[in-house]
């Protein structure tokens, strides 16, 4: 119903930031290839080193939130026979992509002035 | 150890009916599924122990989502009542009438409702329930009946039911919103059954009848104006069409 109540308009990506912590990672983990749930879990948890762990709850509300805010689609895929039958696969949208590639470019600029602030360091090799 | 685990996994299932209906149907057999190649997973890794701090972590997530889910719904459906309802003068009197209930209710809590002695108090709840309760029961007698030529008029016309399920959901938590003072003063009460004996005065039934007035009115009498707005009758249309796209 949510999505009913929120005007169908073209939406330009600057208007979707800043992106929540778990939106981004979970875009980020579909940025190359189209994910089951399970999967996108996974990722996250690996590419974040543990810090994010989504339960299948919290993951479900966000991709429920992203699909209606037309940023992930749903893939036609369908899973193998000897896969569990209930998977779904979900990949980024165009304008998924765009707006996950602003959130990116805003995080960098953040980064970039973090160092111009001598707030981050650069590591001795 | 494998039954213990597809027991856990029934379990889960079962408690994802703790979730909003439409919820547990778009997502609910997916999060079994990922539930379940978690435990497994976990098994296999880090043995039992893991397994129960799989446990841990998906009863505190479902904890959270689910408050949030049904928050967020609660909400979503509230603003889509208020989108409904607003749309014509007729609705939006019954509406203002519901609020004006609600009104009286919050003066008899904040303004002096509290130094009225016991009986006073209980009768003033109990009549603002009462009101509240003929207010969902017209809208849901208006739902079901079809037999006057007005009432089907009205019922052609597909925005007509929408905006009384929205009046009945507004009424429905007005009502539940009245009665808990309305109980709280009973219980405080010591003499239940004489306190529920007719006051000399008659303000408080005359807000009743108004109020069932105003809403029979805006209903039945007032219909031109219940006649949607073009703009309007669109919205609708997309909403249910896409409300049947989504189920597909």
């Amino acid at each position: 119903m949510s999505r009913t109540l929120s005007k169908r308009r073209d939406r330009s990506p600057a208007e979707f930031l800043p992106l929540s912590t778990a939106d981004f990672h979970i875009m980020l983990a579909i940025a190359d290839g189209e994910r089951h749930g399970y999967a996108i879990m996974q990722d996250v948890r690996q590419t974040t080193g543990g810090t994010i762990r989504l339960g299948p709850g919290t993951l479900y509300r966000c991709i429920q939130a992203l699909l209606s805010e037309n940023l992930i689609e749903e893939s036609p895929r369908r899973p193998a026979d000897d896969e569990d039958q209930r998977r779904r696969y979900y990949r980024l949208s165009s304008l998924g992509r765009r707006v996950i590639g602003a959130e990116a470019r805003r995080l960098a600029e953040a980064v970039d002035l973090a160092k111009v602030k001598r707030v981050l360091r650069r590591v001795p090799a | 150890m494998n039954r213990a685990l597809t027991v856990g996994n029934r379990i889960y299932e079962f408690l994802l009916f703790a979730y909003p209906r439409q919820f547990r149907r778009e997502y609910g057999p997916e999060m079994a599924s990922v539930f379940a190649e978690n435990c497994s997973e976990t098994y296999q890794s880090s043995g039992v122990s893991g397994v129960f701090a799989a446990w841990y972590a998906a009863v505190q997530d479902l904890f959270v989502s689910i408050c949030a889910e049904h928050v967020s719904q609660f909400s979503a459906v509230l603003k889509w009542d208020w989108c409904v309802l607003s749309g014509t003068p007729a609705f939006a009197a019954a509406c203002g009438a519901l609020f004006s209930i609600l009104f009286f209710d919050a003066r008899i809590i904040l303004a002096g409702g509290f130094t009225d002695p016991p009986r006073t108090q209980v009768l003033s709840f109990a009549i603002a329930s009462l009101n509240l309760a003929f207010l969902w029961a017209a809208s849901v007698v208006a739902l079901h009946v079809k037999c006057s030529a007005r009432v089907a008029r009205c019922f052609g016309d597909p925005v007509f039911p929408e905006r009384v399920r929205a009046f009945r959901h507004l009424a429905s938590i007005a009502l539940f919103l009245s009665l808990c003072p309305t109980l709280k003063a009973v219980l405080a009460n010591s003499n239940i059954f004489s306190s529920l004996r007719p006051l000399p005065g008659f303000e408080h039934w005359m807000i009743g009848s108004l109020t069932l007035f105003t809403v029979l009115l805006g209903f039945f009498h007032l219909e031109p104006l219940l006649t949607p707005r073009n703009r309007f009758r669109v919205s609708i249309h997309v909403h249910k069409n896409e409300r049947s796209a989504t189920r597909k």
